[in-house]
């Protein structure tokens, strides 16, 4: 390996996270402070990265629902956890990708651990239900949502789960601190859905 | 386990946390990406209350290093994207990276351009870029030589650069480029 000068962030490192993303075929990662800003920008940056005639326009329009309520769910928990100006902090994540001919959508964001065992349930019981029960779900979800500003937990990842057709895919990592890193992945697929 | 399928978002996050990464983006690369992703940096230098002069050196900056790879792809005949670009940024400093597949003919004469670049001072590279800007005829230097050139005066610093040898036929090119972003 040769280079110039190494400081922070080496040259290096461009070619590991080229390899890293060729393995898992991801295509936009951003990794900071979500605003409705930046939401406009993921989704204008991950529509243009999409070689032309490579997408069917309703499956472009599911990505980017998926895409809009992934943003916005992040834009809301970012600093659920911990403040920003807390040295423990860290920001949320967001990734776009391919997997054969599916796509998906990944986000990453810190939870307190009491927050672990709320969320998994709601999770898998959102991944328990079929189409016309998820639908039912977050009419009542909504429903709960206006009655209370504390209530509507979870109508995001109902409508990720919603929108998307498939489960959704979840992960809990130690995060230090009595914090715990979740990573959420909504799949979609580029097929057609039979009419 | 499905959750098996995750086991990287961690280590990705960990990673980009631990370099000040901001955003990475592996695909295909035109003038509205190149739209976007300064529409991106811009509200994020907006946000961090960055110099307005700084601000328009590090668009100047990533606008060279995304043409070079515009330039440098060849869309029709790739499946697979083969460009990479990624942004970083700390108290001192904001960088760009920019990072390629050459072919393995190209690097040795890439390299002492490179190197010819970096042992220029400020002085020598605006007199060259004025030269070459200035010039009738193409002569034997491209438009991305003139563009790394100007990306090296603007940055003030050495370019850092790297060619990974990925097998017989081809080599990858990175290169970061360093924004000091306070005076």
């Amino acid at each position: 390996m040769e280079n110039c000068v190494m400081t922070q962030a080496p040259v290096g490192t461009l070619y590991d996270f080229y390899e890293e993303m060729t393995e898992h075929n991801l295509r936009v990662i951003f990794e900071g402070e979500f605003n409705q800003e930046i939401t406009k920008y993921v989704l204008s940056l991950t529509e243009k990265s999409f070689g032309s005639g490579e997408l069917d326009s309703s499956v472009k329009k599911k990505i980017f629902n998926v895409m809009m309520e992934g943003l916005q769910n992040i834009c809301k928990h970012q600093y659920a956890a911990i403040e920003k100006d807390d040295p423990s902090f860290q920001p949320a994540i967001f990734i776009v990708g391919t997997k054969g001919e599916d796509y998906f959508i990944i986000t990453g964001n810190l939870v307190r651990k009491d927050a672990v065992e709320p969320l998994r349930i709601r999770i898998d019981d959102i991944n328990s239900k079929d189409r016309e029960e998820l639908k039912q779900m977050y009419k009542e979800a909504r429903l709960q949502s206006k009655l209370s500003e504390v209530g509507g937990a979870g109508l995001g990842l109902i409508d990720m789960a919603r929108k998307s057709g498939n489960k959704l895919v979840y992960r809990f990592d130690n995060a230090g601190n009595d914090m715990i890193f979740f990573s959420l992945m909504t799949s979609i697929s580029s097929k057609k859905e039979e009419q | 386990m499905q959750e098996q399928q995750l086991d990287f978002v961690p280590k990705v996050h960990s990673k980009m946390l631990k370099q000040h990464y901001l955003l990475c983006y592996k695909g295909h690369f035109s003038q509205e990406v190149t739209k976007s992703l300064l529409a991106m940096t811009e509200n994020k230098l907006a946000s961090d209350g960055t110099d307005t002069v700084i601000k328009k050196r590090i668009f100047k900056i990533m606008m060279g290093c995304l043409q070079n790879i515009c330039t440098g792809e060849k869309p029709a005949m790739q499946t697979e994207p083969k460009s990479i670009f990624m942004l970083g940024k700390n108290e001192k400093e904001f960088f760009v990276f920019s990072g390629s597949v050459v072919a393995a003919a190209r690097v040795e004469e890439m390299k002492r351009k490179l190197y010819a670049i970096n042992m220029m001072d400020a002085q020598n590279l605006k007199r060259l870029f004025c030269e070459l800007m200035m010039s009738l005829s193409p002569g034997e230097v491209s438009e991305s030589e003139i563009t790394l050139i100007d990306i090296a005066r603007k940055s003030g610093k050495k370019l850092e650069f790297e060619f990974r040898a990925i097998d017989s036929q081809s080599a990858f090119f990175s290169m970061k480029t360093v924004i000091a972003t306070m005076n």
